[in-house]
């Protein structure tokens, strides 16, 4: 035993800093966290091209040319990769892991081409303001956290179990893991809620006290993901259940989660909007 | 005084025992001989603290016969054994009004009321015996009345046998008790007790066989090993009313045997003589202890835990041999305090667990622990009572057990004054085998009540749980009642031992010495040590609250301040909860995962809650499993498995059965003799006849 | 060609028909199949046996075996005529589970099987069957009824444990229903199907890249290799041969997945006996290796690499000698670790007969991957029928004879020194890069497509229509065998204590089963 202790000892720390703000971790990760639609100047040729690529549909046109809107939803997408390597002019990567959102709307944009063939961004209806999320101070340095695999494909499931290792580490942030309802603050949910798993979240949620918070993790448990039009699938999770973050990706890499976390408990900000090219600011 | 209450006492019984038999003719009568029993009990209570008083009175009839006449005496020795007789016995007559029809028909009804009231007042009077003669008397009246009263239920299966198996060993007790009063010379007309215990009888091997012999006699009844059989069989298949009396009283009056004889017959023990009896306890108690975390049914639990706590007053008696034969008189004398405490406390609470053993029996008609459950919802009076019940015996402070275990370490910690080492490490190697026994009773009681009241319903009957009529509850808090105001108020429970071991060995200051008298200077205490040291000053004798292990030194205990800061902790705790707590209570089903539903089988039962110890101590008892699978076609296909799970009791089977069979051997081999033809006989009486002649 | 397939067909007395180099059909008559197939099965190794449902073929079955040392698939159909047939499992206990999937989702129903029940779909009502279902039936499948379980155990003082489906951390849906006498297991009541996705059903009438898709999100620790198990099937439906480098590529990532997915086995295996500090130290290892993966290809989970024809990615030559630097440190690591492991008593006793699973009963039960190795089954599908780049290099299947959890561990550990050892091979004998695009052709097309996941052998059968659309695409990986014989190796004189270490050594993924 004391051989383990010695080599605990000498491998030393590994962990990020993250979130502070001095490490944003982009060279760490070296795989992205969701997608960004850079707007300006696409033509509806490459929309077109782009979406019959999407397989989840996070791209999609509709309408004829000069009146067709482009539609992205970066709660449906999975990081397959084909927009941004077939266009990457027109879709970015992005690699800053803050990309969890506290609005389904936020994830969401849409665009229309005006005469002249330039797009613009559509404003959606009137946006939920600032939620005020009173009961998000209660658990701001220490959450408990229940998570229920509600039909996932068992990625989300393996960053999920990252987030305990030394890289991570998600302890030093007062994040656990609880394995009652009881004692829980979260919920934290990943995949399609499928329809053999769907009274059983709602009965976790329901054996949880108040007050709780949701957070979706992943493309399946915002919008159903690739699953979208499964007979067996009964989500996504806002359809269920009120949702306090969401968090993009399949799967969310861990910092990702992390930042999610954060931001359910209002240590950390939002930094991504779909269709906003410039993050907000630190 | 002392006699004339007893004999009315006697009387009283006697008359609640025909009153009782009246029960076939007269249905009134029932209720009568509950009064008369009742009013007998009270009776014989006060009787003992007239005794315990000191008062010395005795009796001798007119009918003598050349093994002794009758003859009854008061001492103070004989008066906590009366006071836990009048007290219990209370208590079980008045739960007997409630719980006799629930027994059988009316001979059924008639026979517990007649034979239980017979049963108390042989015990009165065996308890005021004042010669060897009378003693047994009354001690083979007491042993045919329990032996009725155990083939009470005769056609269930089990009790004819386990009756039998009790009344045999009753006679190997009888037969070894008579032949060391023959040793001592107690069997012959003229001789006394009092006469014996001025005239001992000189050391050496006469002695030491009657130590021996007595150590076996009132073995049986105290629960020794080898000879405990009978009790794990008796005691569950009696009615719970007869259990309770055979482990409250019955087993009591065994302890009663060996402190009378052992102390005051032989007063001068070689130090042998201590560490056989602690040996034989201590074995006693670990052997009773170990079977009471297997067995499933909660009477046989109880009847084993019963065996433990014998174990461990025999292994005091054993101290306080040891003590005496190391001129440390003080310290014997405390150890035969704990000796007789304990009897007292375990008298009290044992028969009030039996007696709630009979109330589950009859709520929730089933003894099996592994299908009760959910009990405490159901039968609310019945759990508090039975609680009481566990939290005294488990040793939990600062309730009874704790007090006496306590002082029985702290007496076993004081042999360090012993001269040799090997005594020392012989204490200190009882000490700890009694300090796992303690902690393996306490875990015994837990799964006994967690198993029975607490969780979920296993089985319908439990499900259906009725509560038990009135008198029945009354008469377990009756006894629980005194249990319970005894050990918090340590003059009113220490004293009555006190009085009794002063009484039988004259050592001075005894009291002083266990209850040191803080509170009789009150002016130089603060102001509650003052509330403690007045109360009850008028009443009693009070020395005070305060309980100490001779010569005050590093450790004393009391048991009435403990409690009440439990009191106010808990009153504190509840109170702040209900005043901080906010919000609404919501109810939710019981989470398992969100599965499949939930089920009673979901929980720990009380056979699983221990099981690690069946393992563990596996090699005692010849543990084996067995995995039975029903399949179709291939074990892949498994539909039903069964578990099995046996163990062997290695006194049964390795003393009692071998013995029967070699008896059951002899006396077909004798058999053989009778052989039915005449001719054999006739070569019989020839051959007798030509021996005698010979021999003349 | 070793023909061990041929002789084993002579043997039985049936005719093959070669439709490729190495995939033999035979057509059965409906009285025939169940005699044919078993006892092919009895000298042979059914990996696969399954159900389709086509306008073509409304009722018929599929069974998949090899031979050892055979490098040909055998495949054995019947088209039923009604909805029944003769049940396998009497004769080959392996068929089991397949029947039954067979039943709830197509409804064709196995005579004489044993114990037919639910696989998936517990609670459900008896006439819907995902596979078969059409129109509104399938659009709105219904909710599961939840219903209470009768044990299956009796006995003094036995009682029940419930695990799941929602558990302790975040782990994956799957129920355990234990029955203990108090310490010990001694019946594992298993419920598998919460995350049943109907993904098969999703895929018909897809497009390839859109079914490839799916077929990547089946699993996520064995997304590349059901990929991989795809794109093979469809690359030999439509006759499409890909470059060295391709193949090359798809062996260096297949086996990085190897290395983070037994990382994590063996870091899961430390967390359970309580060496956190080996834990720890696995779960940096797997960290490093999913950031490579991410680097490498832009996805930590190697998904959107695979394209039918070739690769979407490939690692240029700094990339690879970037990974080379690290593949020597993490081997350097690996292996001072399992030393460490090996020698660490509190790690080896718990491991030490836990879980047992007798050779014989693996064998009978066909199993695969490492719990298979770990119990004296010699299969590989690497080696045995080699794909992607695997005929260039050299390695050994390492093989185990106890069974136990240890057995289990040191396979793991062996098998990552392999794959270290292929990987090297790999890079030092990198192809010249040939970045033309296949073309794809578009017809029909039936295909067997395989690989080996980090828990075996993943086997997936594809058909195709005229149009290159999914007809039939069945997807079998590595987990849909290894989890029938868990229960029995639960209740094999296993304490409940025992259970973490049990469940981390066999390393199974309700999600690979469910689909």
């Amino acid at each position: 035993m004391s051989r383990w202790i010695a080599k605990g000892l000498r491998s030393g720390v590994h962990t990020t800093r993250f979130p502070s703000a001095a490490a944003t971790a982009t060279a760490e990760e070296g795989a992205p966290s969701t997608v960004q639609v850079r707007w300006q100047g696409l033509t509806p040729a490459v929309a077109l091209a782009a979406s019959s690529l999407c397989p989840t549909a996070a791209l999609s046109t509709s309408g004829a040319e000069l009146a067709g809107e482009l539609r992205f939803d970066a709660g449906a997408c999975v990081l397959c990769g084909r927009c941004t390597r077939e266009f990457p002019s027109a879709f970015t990567a992005v690699s800053d892991p803050r990309v969890a959102v506290q609005s389904r709307d936020h994830l969401r944009a849409t665009f229309r081409w005006n005469e002249e063939k330039e797009l613009a961004p559509v404003a959606l209806q009137a946006e939920v303001a600032a939620l005020e999320r009173a009961t998000s101070q209660l658990f701001r340095h220490s959450l408990h956290i229940r998570h229920v695999d509600a039909g996932s494909c068992n990625g989300c499931e393996s960053e999920l179990q990252m987030l305990s290792s030394p890289y991570v580490d998600l302890h030093r942030l007062g994040l656990f893991f609880t394995p009652t309802p009881r004692h829980a603050d979260a919920l934290l949910v990943t995949g399609v809620v499928t329809t053999n798993m769907k009274e059983a979240l709602l009965d976790t949620y329901a054996a949880m006290p108040s007050p709780k918070l949701v957070i979706a993790a992943g493309a399946c448990a915002i919008s159903c993901g690739s699953f979208q039009g499964s007979p067996m699938s009964k989500g996504p999770l806002d359809q269920l259940l009120p949702v306090d973050a969401y968090i993009p990706g399949c799967p969310p890499t861990p910092q990702a989660l992390l930042h999610g976390l954060l931001l359910a408990v209002g240590r950390a900000r939002e930094r991504y909007r779909a269709g906003e090219e410039e993050l907000d600011g630190a | 005084m002392a006699l004339e209450l007893l004999g009315i006492s006697v009387a009283l019984y006697v008359a609640a025992s025909l009153l009782g038999f009246g029960v076939l003719r007269w249905r009134l009568a029932a209720d009568l001989s509950v009064a008369a029993a009742l009013v007998a009990g009270l009776l014989v209570a006060v009787t003992a603290a007239v005794w315990l008083g000191g008062a010395h009175a005795s009796l001798t009839l007119p009918i003598s016969t050349p093994i002794g006449g009758l003859a009854f005496r008061a001492t103070p020795l004989a008066g906590t054994f009366l006071l836990l007789s009048g007290v219990v016995g209370a208590g079980i007559s008045l739960y007997t009004a409630g719980y006799a029809p629930h027994v059988g028909g009316p001979l059924r009804q008639a026979s517990l009321h007649g034979l239980l009231n017979l049963t108390f007042a042989s015990i009165l009077l065996l308890l005021a015996a004042a010669n060897a003669f009378t003693f047994l008397l009354a001690w083979e009246t007491m042993v045919i009345t329990t032996y009725a009263l155990v083939t009470l239920e005769f056609d269930r299966p089990g009790r004819p046998q386990a009756a039998l198996l009790m009344l045999v060993l009753a006679k190997v007790g009888f037969i070894a008790m008579a032949i060391g009063f023959i040793a001592l010379g107690a069997l012959r007309a003229g001789v006394s007790f009092a006469f014996l215990a001025h005239h001992p009888t000189a050391g050496g091997a006469l002695a030491s066989a009657a130590f021996v012999l007595f150590l076996i006699g009132f073995g049986v009844k105290a629960g020794l090993v080898p000879l405990q059989g009978w009790l794990s069989e008796a005691h569950p298949a009696a009615p719970a009313n007869v259990s309770a009396a055979l482990s409250g009283i019955v087993v009591s009056m065994g302890i009663y045997g060996l402190v009378l004889t052992v102390v005051t017959l032989l007063p001068s023990p070689a130090d042998w003589w201590g560490y056989l009896a602690m040996g034989v306890g201590v074995l006693s108690a670990a052997y009773g202890v170990l079977f009471s975390l297997l067995v499933p049914n909660l009477k046989r639990m109880l009847a084993y835990s019963t065996i433990e706590n014998l174990g461990f007053m025999v292994a005091m008696l054993g101290v306080a041999l040891v003590f005496a034969s190391s001129h440390q008189h003080l310290l014997a004398a405390a150890a035969l305090v704990v000796v007789i405490l304990h009897a007292f406390y375990h008298a009290l609470l044992k028969s009030t667990l039996f007696l709630g053993a009979g109330c589950v029996d009859v709520g929730a008609r089933g003894l099996d622990m592994d299908r009760l459950g959910g009990l405490a919802r159901r039968m609310r009076w019945s759990t508090v009572l039975f609680f009481i019940g566990v939290m005294g015996l488990s040793g939990v402070p600062p309730l009874n057990g704790f007090q006496t275990e306590w002082l029985g370490l702290q007496m076993l910690i004081r042999g360090r004054v012993l001269a040799t080492p090997e005594s020392r490490v012989y204490m200190a190697a009882a000490g700890m085998v009694l300090t796992l026994t303690f902690a393996l009773a306490a875990t015994a009681y837990i799964r006994v009540f967690g198993g029975a009241f607490l969780g979920a319903p296993r089985s319908r009957r439990a499900e259906h749980a009725v509560e038990v009529p009135i008198t029945m509850r009354l008469g377990m808090l009756v006894t629980a009642g005194v249990a319970v105001l005894t050990a918090l108020i340590p003059p009113l429970g220490l004293g009555a031992p006190v009085a009794s071991v002063e009484g039988a060995t004259h050592v001075p200051g005894l009291l002083n010495a266990l209850l040191p008298p803080f509170f009789l200077h009150p002016s130089q205490f603060a102001l509650p040590i003052r509330v403690g040291g007045t109360f009850l000053s008028g009443i009693l004798h009070a020395n005070g609250m305060v309980i100490v292990p001779t010569r005050f030194s590093y450790a004393f205990i009391s048991p009435t301040y403990i409690f009440l800061s439990l009191v106010c902790i808990i009153a504190l705790t509840a109170g702040g909860l209900r005043l901080l707590g906010r919000g609404a209570r919501r109810e939710r089903d019981v989470w398992i995962g969100a599965g499949s539903e939930y089920r009673a089988s979901m929980q720990y039962t009380s056979s699983s809650f221990t099981n690690l110890f069946r393992s563990t101590f596996g090699g005692v008892f010849r543990d084996q499993r067995e995995i039975q699978r029903d399949y179709h076609q291939a074990p892949f296909f498994t539909h039903s498995v069964r578990y099995l799970r046996r163990v062997v009791e290695p006194v049964d089977a390795y003393l009692y059965r071998p013995v029967v069979t070699l008896a059951r051997g002899l006396s077909l081999a004798a058999g053989r003799l009778q052989s039915g033809h005449v001719n054999l006989y006739l070569l019989y009486l020839l051959v007798v006849f030509v021996v005698v002649l010979v021999v003349r | 060609m070793s023909g061990e397939l041929q002789r084993l067909a002579d043997a039985v007395g049936i005719q093959l028909e070669w439709r490729r180099q190495d995939e033999a059909y035979v057509r059965c008559s409906e009285n025939a199949f169940q005699k044919t197939t078993s006892r092919l099965a009895a000298r042979a190794t059914l990996s696969d046996l399954f159900a389709t449902n086509t306008p073509e073929s409304p009722a018929r079955l599929t069974a998949v075996l090899q031979a050892q040392g055979d490098p040909a698939w055998l495949l054995v159909t019947v088209e039923l005529a009604e909805m029944a047939f003769a049940s396998l499992t009497p004769d080959v206990h392996a068929a089991s589970w397949y029947e039954r999937e067979i039943l709830e989702m197509h409804g064709l129903e196995p005579l004489g099987h044993p114990a037919p029940g639910p696989l998936r779909l517990h609670d459900w009502p008896n006439e819907h069957h995902p596979m078969r279902d059409q129109g509104d039936a399938v659009a709105e499948l219904p909710q599961a009824r939840r219903q209470a379980r009768r044990p299956s155990v009796t006995g003094q003082g036995v009682f029940q444990l419930p695990l799941g489906p929602v558990r302790s951390g975040p782990q994956e849906s799957a129920e355990f229903l234990f029955s203990s006498g108090g310490e010990d297991i001694v019946e594992l009541d298993l419920r598998l199907g919460f995350k049943y996705r109907a993904l098969e059903r999703l895929a018909e009438g897809q497009t390839l890249a859109q079914a490839l898709h799916l077929s990547e999100r089946l699993a996520g620790t064995s997304a590349f290799a059901n990929g991989l198990a795809f794109t093979l099937a469809a690359e030999r439906a439509l006759g499409v041969n890909i470059s060295s480098a391709s193949g090359h590529a798809r062996s260096l990532l297949a086996e990085l997945e190897r290395l983070h997915s037994h990382f994590g086995t063996i870091g899961r295996l430390a967390d359970t006996t309580g060496l956190l500090v080996a834990a720890a130290q696995y779960g940096l290892l797997k960290e490093e290796v999913l950031r490579a993966c991410g680097r490498l290809t832009g996805h930590r989970y190697l998904r959107g690499v695979l394209r039918v024809g070739g690769m979407e990615v490939l690692p240029d030559a700094p990339a690879r000698v970037w990974l080379q630097s690290r593949l020597k440190e993490w081997g350097a690591r690996a292996e001072r670790l399992r030393r460490l492991l090996e020698q660490t008593a509190t790690f080896i006793d718990r491991l030490d007969t836990t879980a047992i699973l007798h050779p014989d009963y693996a064998l009978e039960h066909h199993l695969v991957g490492p719990v298979g190795r770990a119990s004296k089954i010699d299969r590989d599908v690497r080696r045995d029928h080699p794909y992607a780049a695997y005929q260039t290099v050299d390695f050994d299947v390492p093989m185990v004879g106890d069974g136990d959890a240890e057995a289990r561990f040191q396979i793991y550990a062996a098998e990552l020194t392999q794959s270290f050892s292929i990987l090297g091979q790999l890079l030092d004998n990198w192809p010249a890069a040939d970045d033309g695009r296949v073309v794809i052709p578009r017809h029909a097309g039936s295909s067997l497509g395989w690989a080996e996941s980090p828990g075996g052998e993943t086997l997936h059968w594809l058909e195709l229509d005229h149009d290159c659309r999914v007809v039939r695409w069945r997807a079998r990986p590595a987990s849909v065998v290894n989890w029938h014989p868990y229960a029995h190796a639960c209740g094999s004189g296993n304490n409940l204590t025992d259970y973490p270490v049990i469940e981390a050594s066999f390393s199974l993924s309700p999600a690979e089963f469910d689909r």
